[in-house]
């Protein structure tokens, strides 16, 4: 091969590379069974489409069932009037680490009312005792980030879908039974691991694993939504972490220091 | 969160300011002066202006998968566009430039949910448009028989407006203008005696330093929720075209062109935001049609 075939070679191969294809893949995933109810509009796999099991009928009625109650009680929570609908799409287990990155949980885009998320069997009570396939995790996501607008710390938005939710992961009985994990629960293990965050930590995004991070970004959220108000705290959802503090003091009249030490001491005698 | 108009306009100036300064550095009167005037000779420069119609499908994607490589899926929003691009050509001996001027104009816009079905819009009120301008410089890399591969780069500047009114009652509106600049390829083969295949390929980043956007909300209470932000994206354009010469000073133009673009945007200006705004999995794919005209020869 010539020199200038060479070339020739490395430009198309460097076109086709450029291309942002080679970067975002669209997939069509156009095969989908669409089931509605209330304001859960539910894309699930035909039966047979791939080796692991898709969402049989009784399995898509818990899972409509379950995601209107989590908005109804995601709402209630927060004293908002959310009433716009979302899509679920729910991926096999043998496909969704390829199209969404994890077998085990899944992720929304609040942007487009849509959650992406992995149907896994067994199902597992969670903290309200409803057995269910997917809890309200992602569900606060779209309706948080449409309603109050951009969260702009990770303290927030992961603090609030976990406080509503409730838990964080699943854990077997002695039983077992599989059931969700609960924020107090996680707790009292990192309390008793010397891993309960420092409110300042948490604001400013430290690099902590999601099961130490999330647990305990809720538990604070909580202790805020109880000493300050659910309304109170709701406007601090959208300030970004360079004015968080500023805003907290205007908001609740005590510095975020004093309220991050106040919480610490809170810790010590609810987890001791 | 109150708009902050003083601040938004000061972001605008700065981009606007950024991009006029860099194309005119890179304009053709300094082009011009590095590779026309110091020849000895004269040299022949062929100008060409060519208006085209599009036909241009617009559709935004989700991202499905948020690691790398990332995945675009549903749900979408959609539009179909007919569109309007000016291109002024000066083929020079050493270097050619290329400038162009493109306009999507507003059309409306439909959520598909991957079975074509609009389960988030409201039928009416949906508009997306998009407006880009851009130059190219580009000189022969080589010569294969008849085919030449020509080689450089481009700049342009590109704003984009979408407004979304949902069936929640919800409205959305988003508005970004930026500048981008990366290589540029293109290649052209005859085909036959008179038609002439030429293949093109641009990619351009976006840098969030010279670029500045709007989002804006309403929510269920009516409250105003709004961002602004500096996109960071990477978009590529492949194309394909077939020109006739009909006459003398005056041919035809046929083609296809794909672009994609894919990027964030952070509430600051960084490559690595903690504060993200929003994110772009866009593609639009063109039919085209037009034709060139020769307008004078130095």
């Amino acid at each position: 091969m010539t020199g200038g075939k060479h070339i020739t070679l490395a430009i198309v191969m460097l076109l086709l590379a450029g291309c942002t294809d080679f970067f975002a893949k669209v997939e069509p995933h156009n095969d989908w069974v669409v089931s509605e109810e209330g304001r859960i509009i539910l894309h699930t796999r035909p039966e047979g489409f791939s080796t692991t099991a898709s969402p049989d009928p009784g399995d898509i009625n818990m899972l409509l069932d379950n995601q209107n109650f989590y908005l109804q009680m995601i709402t209630d929570t927060l004293g908002l009037q959310y009433n716009g609908k979302v899509l679920i799409y729910l991926f096999n287990t043998d496909e969704a680490l390829d199209a969404i990155g994890t077998q085990n949980g899944g992720h929304s885009m609040p942007d487009r009312s849509a959650i992406f998320y992995a149907f896994r069997r067994p199902a597992w009570f969670d903290v309200n005792g409803r057995l269910t396939f997917m809890g309200a995790h992602e569900m606060v996501h779209v309706v948080t980030h449409r309603e109050f607008g951009k969260p702009f710390t990770k303290m927030m938005s992961e603090g609030y879908a976990t406080a509503i939710d409730g838990a964080y992961g699943r854990r077997s009985t002695s039983s077992g039974t599989i059931v969700a994990k609960t924020v107090k629960q996680w707790m009292i293990e990192h309390y008793e691991a010397g891993q309960v965050l420092d409110p300042m930590e948490m604001l400013h995004e430290g690099d902590f694993p999601e099961n130490i991070y999330y647990p305990n970004a809720a538990f604070f959220i909580e202790y805020l939504w109880n000493r300050f108000g659910i309304e109170t705290i709701n406007k601090l959802f959208t300030i970004p972490a360079s004015t968080f503090e500023n805003r907290f003091r205007f908001l609740t009249g005590i510095t975020f220091q004093q309220a991050a030490a106040d919480y610490l001491l809170y810790c010590q005698q609810v987890l001791n | 969160m109150k708009i902050e108009r003083n601040k938004y306009g000061l972001s605008l100036i700065r981009a606007c300011l950024l991009q006029a300064l860099i194309l005119l550095l890179f304009s053709p009167v300094v082009a011009q002066q590095q590779y026309y005037f110091d020849e000895e000779e004269q040299v022949p420069v062929h100008v060409f202006l060519s208006p085209v119609f599009k036909l241009a499908d617009y559709e935004s994607f989700s991202q499905t998968k948020t690691t790398f490589p990332f995945k675009a899926g549903y749900p979408s929003y959609v539009s179909r566009h007919l569109a309007l691009d000016l291109h002024l050509k000066v083929y020079g001996r050493r270097v050619n430039h290329f400038f162009e001027v493109a306009g999507m104009v507003p059309a409306p816009v439909a959520s598909d949910n991957g079975l074509k079905q609009d389960l988030l819009l409201k039928p009416e009120g949906n508009f997306y448009a998009r407006y880009h301008a851009s130059y190219t410089l580009q000189g022969r890399l080589l010569q294969l028989g008849g085919s030449t591969v020509y080689h450089g780069f481009s700049a342009a500047g590109l704003y984009e407006w979408r407004e979304l009114n949902f069936l929640s009652g919800k409205v959305e509106k988003q508005s970004d203008i930026g500048f981008g600049i990366g290589p540029a390829f293109s290649i052209t083969i005859p085909l036959g005696e008179n038609v002439l295949v030429k293949g093109e390929g641009r990619f351009l980043f976006y840098l969030p330093w010279l670029g500045t956007g709007r989002w804006e909300a309403t929510n269920s209470t009516e409250q105003e929720l709004s961002s602004l932000y500096s996109p960071f994206t990477y978009a590529s354009t492949v194309g394909l075209n077939m020109v006739w010469p009909a006459k003398e000073n005056f041919q035809l133009i046929i083609g296809f062109r794909r672009n994609g673009q894919v990027g964030f945007s952070g509430a600051s200006p960084t490559l690595k935001p903690k504060e993200l705004v929003t994110y772009k999995l866009d593609r639009i794919n063109e039919f085209h049609f037009g034709f060139i005209i020769k307008t004078g020869r130095q």
